[in-house]
């Protein structure tokens, strides 16, 4: 068996495994795209939401989509829904600029006035990919660092060469330190995309209760586009908190979640 | 030069005689003195405390209430014999400034001595105020020397009655050339020093003080320019010691402090003190004493009167003085789009630090960029002049003839006691068609501006993509995860090939245990395919080595001349069951029979010992004692 010849089979398969189902060119979805741009231009923003909402049911999941619905949310005055989907589209293309600059401009739009925990500069520079890349590039990356230093491994065991033994190894070792770090960027993506289970205010007012149901008392009341984090579910009810860190209980219905996924 | 030995000889022996009765029986006389009884406010004076007889303590010297202290104590002591009585006297001096006018009494300097408070006497100096006569006539205005109540002790060596008083003879004036200007308007003061005695050092103590004005040095001369002058009679050395221009910043009457300077005098010696000598250096005979003193200028007041109402120009700029204008451009053809500079420069005698900043009038079909100003001073015959310029750059928008009106500046003029408004000459030019819109490319560095956010809204939608992203996430794809499970697969199969292979290449008894089932399959497969073809002595000895080979493999032994009983003695060895044995010794036998005797070996005979083997092979197979071959 030829050990190179395995290593780039190797390769060659699990590109194909990531890129083949990622995106799809499909004329019908582009004229759906562009039929909901051209409702955006003429002002006709409802329209423009049914055209995009019609790419999502035929299983579009793509952040300039999202981004696009934003805009179409943010002229129509819907400033929580605008959040949302301005939200959803970073977590897709977290470094789009147009995306961050739209979010900001919604961010402060809002009536609750609500602190914004920036990172440090540390984890600035050490989660850079975090903040920069999304799931799946940093999935990818991660399978393709993976790959490569499996293949340098194969290398090694088929090398007879002492210096290219040597060589293989500590090139192996780098790129498992690489894996490790792009891994733990992945890990802290999945985990801010799933398990903190974000979500936006969408109603222009939600009364925040101490408990979930009508009967239990008033707390604080917060306003469409505030951002909160939903900690535990009860029927209909999410108990939340604030980047303030106030917390109650407020209908499911009031919010809508980030990631859509169940 | 013999009595410079002898003297101090018959001193020491006079000391050593009156030792325990001549000084220790001495009461302790204090004596204080002023060098003069009456001074002005500009003059200083000498106060000289005097302490003779035995004394241990330190002196109390008085607060000198009504005076500045400017030098002081300096201290000598000296040791007197009078009729052979001898004493012991020390004195302190301080020079002192007085401060208000009036009768100003210094304190009583006190010694403890043993408990007993021995005080010196007060002294008293009249001061004149300063409104007093002018110092035209210095060293008659300074009051006559006056020795302090009590007078200094006899053969005093600090004794001034013996010395010449330099401070006399010496004296600073100060001449404004005019009492009286306008707001902004120059007055130059001139500072001169006037001395009769031998200076050795000037240095300034205290400059002027200009509170209401704003001030410029014209001249301050590193060394002194002596000139011989006559004042009064009398034969004077005089040096300039500074030239200021100071210029009224507010109407009043406004005042320049006075200058003081330090001044170290060279003493002439009169009389000749017969122990001098003995206390006295070999300089001082030769250069006199140094002394020193200090001097103080008149101070100066000038009244500063405000700027007439009547005729004041409704742009007047501010600036007093005597001035005029010039502009002038760089070029003389411009084309549209085309940037020049015009420079216009005022300029003259006076200051043009609180003059407003030009108007320039706008010139429809110009752009005018904000001018760049300069300021430059100077001295220029004891006048302080100054200029501006100012750096206009134009951009002419239209083609055509382009007028640049006259630039009115309107000043004071203090001789005139006018106010003035002068113009710059109006230039005419043409302008020719330029490129468009070229200030850019040319690169001019000027008339930027910030950025001005005219509103905040949203980007812009994302065009249509080539490709949408479809489906779950990357890593919600169970294939995906194939990449992350497949290579250890991978490796670990590999590596174990290789180990295997590496074994094989190095290991032959593994080698041969590991190829003896392969190696007796095709044997049986080759005596089957013999047997089908008749050929009943290839077909044995393929039977045979399907056996003999095998357990030979398996034993790494040589199967050349190996012989069934050979190999049951092997597996005997090995605790191969006896059944076993028995087969295979049988089996061999009768292959070894039936090769010695192919003649009554038929084709049945064949086949069956093709089954036996294959039977046999099949027991070997399981047989754990070659296993683990």
């Amino acid at each position: 068996m030829n050990a190179r010849r395995l290593t780039l089979a190797l390769v060659i398969a699990t590109a194909l495994l990531i890129s083949m189902p990622v995106s799809a060119a499909n004329d019908g979805l582009a004229l759906t795209f562009q039929q909901g741009n051209q409702a955006y231009d003429l002002k006709n923003y409802e329209q423009a939401l049914a055209h995009y909402q019609q790419l999502i049911r035929m299983g579009v999941v793509d952040g300039r989509l999202y981004y696009n619905m934003g805009n179409a949310h943010y002229r129509k005055g819907e400033i929580g829904q605008a959040i949302l989907f301005y939200s959803r589209a970073q977590r897709l293309l977290p470094g789009d600029p147009d995306i961050k600059a739209n979010l900001t401009l919604a961010r402060a739009s809002t009536r609750d006035k609500l602190p914004t925990d920036e990172p440090a500069l540390p984890f600035l520079v050490l989660g850079w990919p975090f903040f920069n890349l999304s799931r799946d590039s940093l999935f990818a990356w991660a399978l393709v660092v993976y790959l490569i230093t499996a293949a340098l491994i194969l290398f090694r065991i088929s090398s007879r060469s002492d210096v290219i033994r040597r060589r293989a190894t500590q090139a192996a070792a780098l790129l498992a330190l690489i894996f490790i770090f792009v891994a733990a960027n992945y890990s802290f993506r999945l985990r801010a995309d799933v398990i903190r289970a974000e979500a936006v205010v969408l109603e222009p007012e939600v009364t925040v209760r101490s408990g979930p149901g009508e009967s239990f008392a008033e707390i604080f009341k917060v306003h469409a586009g505030a951002e909160i984090k939903i900690h535990n579910i009860r029927e209909n009810w999410f108990h939340v908190s604030l980047t303030n860190e106030l917390a109650g209980w407020v209908p499911s219905t009031a919010v809508e979640r980030i990631l859509q996924d169940p | 030069m013999g009595a410079r030995f002898v003297i101090p000889l018959i001193f020491f022996l006079a000391l050593l005689m009156s030792v325990g009765s001549g000084i220790g029986d001495c009461a302790v006389q204090l004596n204080a003195h002023l060098n003069r009884a009456s001074a002005t406010l500009d003059d200083n004076v000498t106060y000289t405390v005097s302490i003779s007889g035995e004394s241990a303590g330190d002196p109390e010297f008085p607060d000198f209430n009504g005076f500045q202290i400017l030098t002081g104590p300096m201290t000598s002591t000296s040791i007197s014999i009078v009729n052979g009585q001898m004493s012991q006297s020390a004195s302190y001096s301080f020079v002192l400034l007085p401060m208000q006018a009036g009768d100003l009494t210094i304190q009583p300097t006190k010694i403890n001595q043993g408990g007993q408070v021995f005080a010196s006497n007060p002294v008293t100096l009249r001061v004149i105020d300063r409104q007093g006569p002018a110092p035209a006539n210095p060293p008659h205005q300074q009051g006559p020397h006056v020795q302090g109540p009590g007078g200094p002790p006899p053969g005093h060596a600090g004794d001034s009655s013996q010395q010449q008083e330099p401070g006399d003879d010496i004296f600073i004036r100060v001449t404004p050339d005019k009492q009286e200007a306008f707001i902004g308007e120059q007055v130059t003061l001139t500072y001169e020093l006037f001395f009769r005695a031998n200076l050795a050092n000037v240095s300034f103590r205290q400059q002027p003080t200009t509170t209401g004005f704003w001030s410029e040095d014209l001249n301050s001369p590193r060394q002194l320019d002596v000139r011989e002058t006559v004042l009064n009679g009398k034969k004077f050395q005089t040096a300039l010691l500074r030239r200021i221009a100071v210029f009224p910043t507010t109407a009043g009457d406004l005042t320049v402090g006075p200058l003081i300077v330090q001044l170290d005098v060279r003493s002439q010696r009169r009389g000749r003190d017969p122990f001098d000598p003995f206390f006295s250096s070999p300089f001082d005979d030769m250069f006199g004493r140094t002394q020193t003193i200090v001097r103080q200028s008149e101070s100066v007041v000038v009244r500063a009167l405000p700027l007439p109402e009547a005729g004041r120009p409704a742009d007047f700029s501010g600036a007093v003085g005597r001035f005029g204008i010039k502009a002038e451009t760089d070029k003389t053809t411009v084309k549209t789009n085309d940037a020049f500079t015009l420079k216009v420069t005022l300029g003259g005698e006076g200051t043009l630090q609180p003059a407003k900043d030009l108007e320039f009038p706008a010139i429809e079909g110009v752009k005018e960029y904000a001018p760049q100003k300069k300021d430059v001073t100077g001295i220029q015959d004891l006048r302080f002049v100054s200029e501006r310029s100012y750096e206009y750059i134009l951009q002419p928008r239209e083609v055509g003839q382009l007028t640049i009106p006259p630039i009115k500046f309107s000043y004071f003029d203090p001789v005139a006691r006018a106010y003035k408004t002068i113009r710059s000459t109006p230039f005419i030019m043409n302008i020719a068609q330029g490129e468009a819109e070229p200030v850019a490319q040319q690169g001019l560095a000027i008339g930027k501006e910030e950025v001005t956010l005219l509103g905040m809204d949203v980007r812009y939608n994302k065009p249509v993509p080539e490709r949408l992203r479809l489906g779950p996430h990357l890593d919600q794809r169970p294939s995906v995860w194939a990449g992350f499970v497949l290579p250890p697969l991978l490796i670990s199969v590999f590596w174990l090939y290789q180990r295997r292979r590496d074994r094989f290449m190095v290991d032959r008894r593994y080698a041969r245990s590991m190829k003896a089932w392969k190696r007796a399959r095709k044997h049986l497969s080759l005596a089957r395919k013999y047997q089908h073809k008749g050929a009943a002595r290839e077909s044995l000895e393929h039977l045979r080595l399907t056996v003999l080979g095998y357990i030979a493999d398996k034993l790494n032994v040589p199967e050349a001349g190996m012989t069934a009983g050979g190999l049951d003695d092997l597996l005997a060895a090995r605790a191969a069951p006896a059944a076993m044995r028995q087969s295979v010794r049988e089996f061999l036998t009768s292959v070894d029979f039936a090769m010695f005797a192919p003649s009554q070996t038929d084709a049945a005979k064949t086949a069956e010992l093709c089954r036996d083997a294959e039977a046999i092979l099949k027991h070997l197979v399981r047989l754990r004692t070659l296993k683990g071959q």
